[in-house]
């Protein structure tokens, strides 16, 4: 047991609680003094199982989280959040991204997996829209996407390496993106009470802020930063050549709104990001694109637009990996509930493979 | 057969098989003594089964332990690392106390194997059951395609073997008598 680990793993689930160390001494009817637990907490001394225990059910955790040993190292995080949200709320964010990471990587690692990830636009240094646009296509093109609708960005991000962890969180924060040591990158979305489109558009912002090599110039001006991170979303959501097949190549004085309905329904991006990229490959003049946010917002709210895109974002691929290490009995039925988060029942019902 | 002395009712999954099966009751009444750990305790989330083993311990049909040592239960993580903490508490248990893992889970099931205990799952207390005369043989051989509905990764053929025995051994008894 790493003692230092468990402090880590400790000091974090008493964060997640709210809680300080007289009230979780407190909590667990002072079976631990709060100094015992400040030594804990400082890796100076190992807890028995009764303490381990004790804690497991203070903090709502399973014991088997205070034990695990690898304990991923976030290198950056790109917190994309309102002022509004508390740093207990970002530490709760990130301490269950953490956890799913390890219990991801840990299944990956028992599957011999491999948990790195080749960015194919390393050398790809970004200074204009027009490189933006160039490395979406080659992102495409890389991954074999070619130029058609991605129907399930999650399930795809999974199959390439990215891990995508959704939270149901208040509006304080869109999403985040976290550089691994090590690992492949993982991209954080909040979903609670948000369309399908902004999701996907989110997911592909943040994963942009997480792959893209911008110049010292962008990364330094946090407004153009955030522009070519949303142009880069549009542009992997639909391709140049895809929206002018739809739109027609040249420049257009009036488009009705039909017309961008039926794009928005079939690649599952808002009217509002495909009439600023209307305006940026120059099919609509900066003006009419003025005249349509205007009458969009007036129309329908600054939050809402026509068009329903109907979809799926969900990732499969953590829970197939569980069922499968199940199957070929490289995991116990209680490990899996360990690592899924859910009950030995849940996984009881499980139906095996095949 | 296994000399059993003690059963340690290991993974919460043969607990919930018993109890799905309707069969925990009637099992604590064998001359066994039953024995789980804390954590397998805590393993049991759903509120009407939870309430079940709460009973059946309160009336001392079923004992609780406290964890063991947490070097030995970490050891065991450490050899076997695709079991749970709570699994190595009770194979811990088994261990210690040189008893007879009762376990439905396979993985668990070869740890302990590998370690020298006495393995026993779900079948058999269905068999023991029958043998003990507690449920007939068409109980025993309802109960074991229940156990198939609601237990996916029982060996099947495990399964029919032990119907097959059952039915041979009704046939037998009624010649007998």
């Amino acid at each position: 047991m790493r003692l230092d680990i468990f402090g880590s793993r400790l000091r974090s689930a008493r964060m997640i609680a709210g809680l300080s160390l007289r009230e979780l001494s407190e909590k667990i009817d002072n079976e631990v003094t709060k100094q015992a637990l400040s030594k804990y907490e400082k890796g100076l001394m190992q807890p028995s199982s009764s303490v381990l225990n004790a804690l497991s059910d203070a903090l709502n955790l399973k014991v088997d989280f205070f034990l695990k040993d690898n304990f991923v190292e976030f290198k950056t995080i790109d917190f994309r959040k309102k002022k509004s949200m508390t740093k207990r709320d970002e530490d709760i964010i990130l301490e269950r991204s953490r956890l799913y990471y390890e219990n991801y990587s840990e299944i990956e690692n028992i599957l011999g997996i491999g948990n790195s990830f080749l960015n194919p636009i390393e050398n790809l240094i970004i200074n204009s829209l027009e490189d933006v646009e160039r490395a979406a296509d080659v992102l495409r093109d890389t991954w074999g996407l070619g130029t058609q609708p991605i129907s399930n960005l999650i399930e795809m991000l999974e199959s390439v390496g990215i891990k995508v962890f959704t939270i149901e969180h208040s509006d304080e924060i869109d999403g985040v993106a976290i550089d691994i040591e090590g690992g492949s990158p993982l991209v954080i979305i909040n979903i609670d009470n948000k369309p399908l489109e902004r999701i996907r558009f989110t997911i592909i912002h943040e994963l942009a802020h997480s792959i893209l090599k911008f110049t010292k110039r962008i990364l330094e001006d946090e407004r153009l930063l955030e522009k070519m991170c949303h142009y880069f979303a549009s542009c992997f959501l639909i391709p140049k050549s895809k929206l002018i097949e739809m739109i027609g190549g040249n420049k257009r004085n009036y488009i009705r709104i039909n017309e961008l309905i039926a794009i928005k329904e079939y690649f599952g991006i808002s009217i509002r990001a495909l009439v600023y990229r209307l305006q940026q490959i120059g099919i609509i003049t900066t003006n009419y694109h003025k005249r349509w946010s205007i009458w969009l917002n007036k129309e329908y709210g600054s939050k809402n637009e026509p068009g329903n895109y109907v979809g799926v974002e969900k990732s499969h691929r953590f829970m197939q990996l569980i069922d499968r290490a199940l199957s070929e009995e490289l995991i116990s039925i209680s490990k899996a509930a360990s690592l899924s988060n859910l009950s030995v029942s849940d996984i009881k019902k499980m139906k095996p493979i095949g | 057969m296994a000399n059993v002395k003690n059963i340690l009712v290991k993974d919460a999954c043969i607990i919930i098989d018993l109890m799905e099966l309707d069969l925990l009751d009637v099992f604590l009444s064998l001359d066994y003594i039953v024995i789980t750990s804390q954590s397998v305790v805590k393993e049991i989330t759903d509120e009407t089964q939870a309430e079940l083993l709460a009973n059946q311990i309160r009336a001392n049909n079923m004992q609780k332990e406290n964890d063991g040592e947490l070097s030995d239960i970490l050891n065991l993580m450490g050899k076997y690392t695709g079991i749970s903490y709570a699994d190595a508490t009770v194979l811990e248990l088994s261990l210690r106390i040189n008893a007879t893992l009762l376990s439905a889970d396979k993985l668990l099931r070869k740890a302990g194997e590998n370690e020298g205990a006495t393995i026993c799952g779900t079948l058999w207390v269905i068999r023991e059951l029958y043998m003990s005369e507690m449920i007939s043989s068409a109980i025993a051989i309802t109960k074991i395609n229940e156990l198939i509905k609601i237990n996916t990764r029982i060996p099947i053929n495990l399964c029919k073997k032990l119907i097959k025995e059952i039915e041979k051994h009704q046939a037998t008894y009624y010649i007998n008598k």
